[in-house]
């Protein structure tokens, strides 16, 4: 395995990417510059339909946090069925580079990707956090914990799926969000959240810590997985 | 992107094919050998699902052969993936691009991993070829896309040149063009292209020697111009005669003109045979469907 390949592919991907990035990163800028522009006719709304001082934070959050994370995400989500389908790993196939520098390299920017996602709302809670009101402060922990530290775990397995099959579609991450809608209704996950929410806002550090390495433990059996996969039975991109 | 490179050792075979066997549900290759040495264009002729391109696909490690070996300058893939890969080129028959890049992405990011990457080869053929850098990949026409992944195969100057079917379903000035570039690299005898088609003209055209397979099985494997000296169609014009004639030659029947019948030693059999007959030289057409109806009717 190359390092120097691996950078090179990890380099190509944040290329392929770059609108992606700016688009995230401007849009919530844009969005509060409109917002600015016209504050008093968002006041008159939010006055006209009685909006809490809950809601104005919501709204806030989504616009500031949700939108560049839920961006780089699908993002994320989508390029491995969409390469498949415009030829890029059996592009890759015909070079000199091996699976493993190529699904380690993907595996790379799936990884950082989505943590550095997670660590956009993390820091963005950090720097807002104090702003919100009491109300909702339980609601934004239990996000964080989902969108921070569980998606990019659900991510890894959807890369280990995604690459050990050799499938065209993005359906493991759909099937996993259909599973996390109907589990946050259920009492039992409700409960278990909110006592992991707890513990977040107790010890953060610790606990951001800890999920870190779970989410990068993930990361590494699905890598190994897909290789050990492909010394039994090579994964085809060619039909 | 630097890879280790590979001594050029001209008295090892560029590639070398050994009881080759992979079995699909609706189709066997069946013990496939072929050898193709340095300066040799070998062509690959069979019609459409008769395992030539398995068989390429097999030589680039794109799909695992249930048995055989198959060595590319005398190393196994999995000996040396990365230093082969640097000195294969490799064209489908339905090109492999990222169909969401442009022409010049597609470049950029291909010449990170070779070792030997011709830049002003890439400039010269763009031009000649008319390649459009800006577009995208996808909005090419077929054409179009066969010279990009031609371009591309022959890019980083390698050693052996795969072209599983390059001008299927392509114009004859496209076909033209495209065999022209394949001369143009066999300049340097260390390089050999094995190029499979059933188009005849395009291998009777370029190649040095020819390999009919046919149902998953290779036919024959030989020189191309002593394979066209070797078989003649002779038509003998009276019954004496193809009495005389009629064990030395295959596939005889009657016509308005006379017998017609194969051999495939016509110079023994002009040192031999009597009577009133005459020889006329097959084209590698009429030769490929020739011995496959052999086949055909000895399997019947």
């Amino acid at each position: 395995m190359r390092a120097r390949v691996i950078a090179a592919l990890v380099k190509e991907d944040i290329y392929q990417y770059r609108r992606l990035i700016y688009a995230s990163l401007l849009t919530p800028w844009l969005l509060g510059l409109f917002l600015l522009w016209q504050k008093r006719l968002v006041y008159d709304l939010f006055r006209q339909y009685h909006f809490s001082d809950q809601a104005i934070s919501t709204f806030a959050f989504a616009i500031l946090f949700a939108i560049p994370f839920m961006a780089i995400w699908l993002g994320l989500v989508a390029r491995l069925g969409k390469e498949a389908k415009q030829g890029y790993y059996a592009f890759s196939k015909i070079l000199p580079v091996t699976l493993t520098e190529m699904v380690t390299a993907k595996c790379a920017i799936g990884f950082f990707g989505s943590m550095g996602a997670a660590g956009w709302l993390y820091f963005c809670w950090y720097v807002c956090g104090s702003a919100y009101a009491n109300a909702g402060i339980e609601t934004v922990w239990s996000g964080l914990l989902i969108f921070g530290l569980f998606f990019p775990a659900c991510l890894g397995l959807h890369h280990g799926a995604f690459f050990k099959t050799g499938a065209y579609e993005p359906w493991h991450v759909h099937v996993l969000l259909i599973a996390v809608i109907f589990l946050s209704n259920q009492h039992f996950v409700a409960r278990w959240l909110t006592h992991l929410s707890k513990i977040l806002m107790q010890t953060p550090d610790l606990t951001i810590g800890v999920g870190t390495i779970c989410v990068l433990a993930v990361w590494l059996l699905s890598w190994e997985r897909v290789l050990a996969a492909d010394r039994k039975n090579p994964i085809q991109y060619i039909d | 992107m630097p890879n280790k490179t590979m001594a050029v050792d001209l008295d090892i075979p560029n590639l070398e094919v050994w009881n080759l066997s992979k079995t699909y549900k609706d189709f066997q290759l069946k013990d496939i050998q072929l050898i193709l040495e340095p300066g040799m264009i070998m062509g690959l002729m069979g019609r459409n699902g008769a395992g030539k391109s398995t068989t390429i696909q097999a030589i680039m490690d794109l799909i695992r052969p249930d048995a055989g070996e198959i060595l590319v300058f005398g190393k196994t893939m999995s000996e040396a993936e990365i230093q082969l890969k640097d000195q294969i080129g490799y064209v489908s028959d339905t090109p492999i691009l990222n169909e969401s890049w442009t022409a010049e992405e597609t470049f950029r990011f291909a010449r990170k991993f070779y070792t030997n990457w011709d830049e002003p080869f890439v400039h010269s053929a763009v031009s000649r070829f008319d390649i459009p850098l800006k577009k995208d990949v996808t909005d090419f026409s077929k054409g179009m896309k066969m010279k990009l992944a031609l371009i591309l195969a022959m890019a980083h100057r390698p050693r052996l040149l795969l072209l599983d079917e390059p001008t299927a379903g392509l114009d004859p000035v496209v076909r033209e063009e495209m065999l022209d570039l394949i001369l143009d690299y066999m300049q340097e005898e260390s390089r050999s292209v094995l190029f499979s088609s059933h188009i005849t003209s395009d291998v009777e055209k370029i190649a040095d020697l020819v390999t009919f397979i046919d149902q998953g099985n290779v036919l024959l494997s030989e020189d191309k111009e002593m394979l066209l000296d070797r078989y003649r169609r002779i038509v003998v014009y009276d019954d004496a005669t193809m009495t005389l004639l009629h064990t030395r030659l295959f596939h005889s029947k009657k016509t308005r003109e006379g017998y017609i019948g194969y051999t495939d030693d016509f110079e023994t059999f002009q040192n031999q045979a009597q009577g009133n007959w005459q020889a006329e030289r097959l084209t590698l057409e009429e030769l490929f469907v020739l011995l496959t109806n052999k086949k055909k009717n000895s399997d019947d």
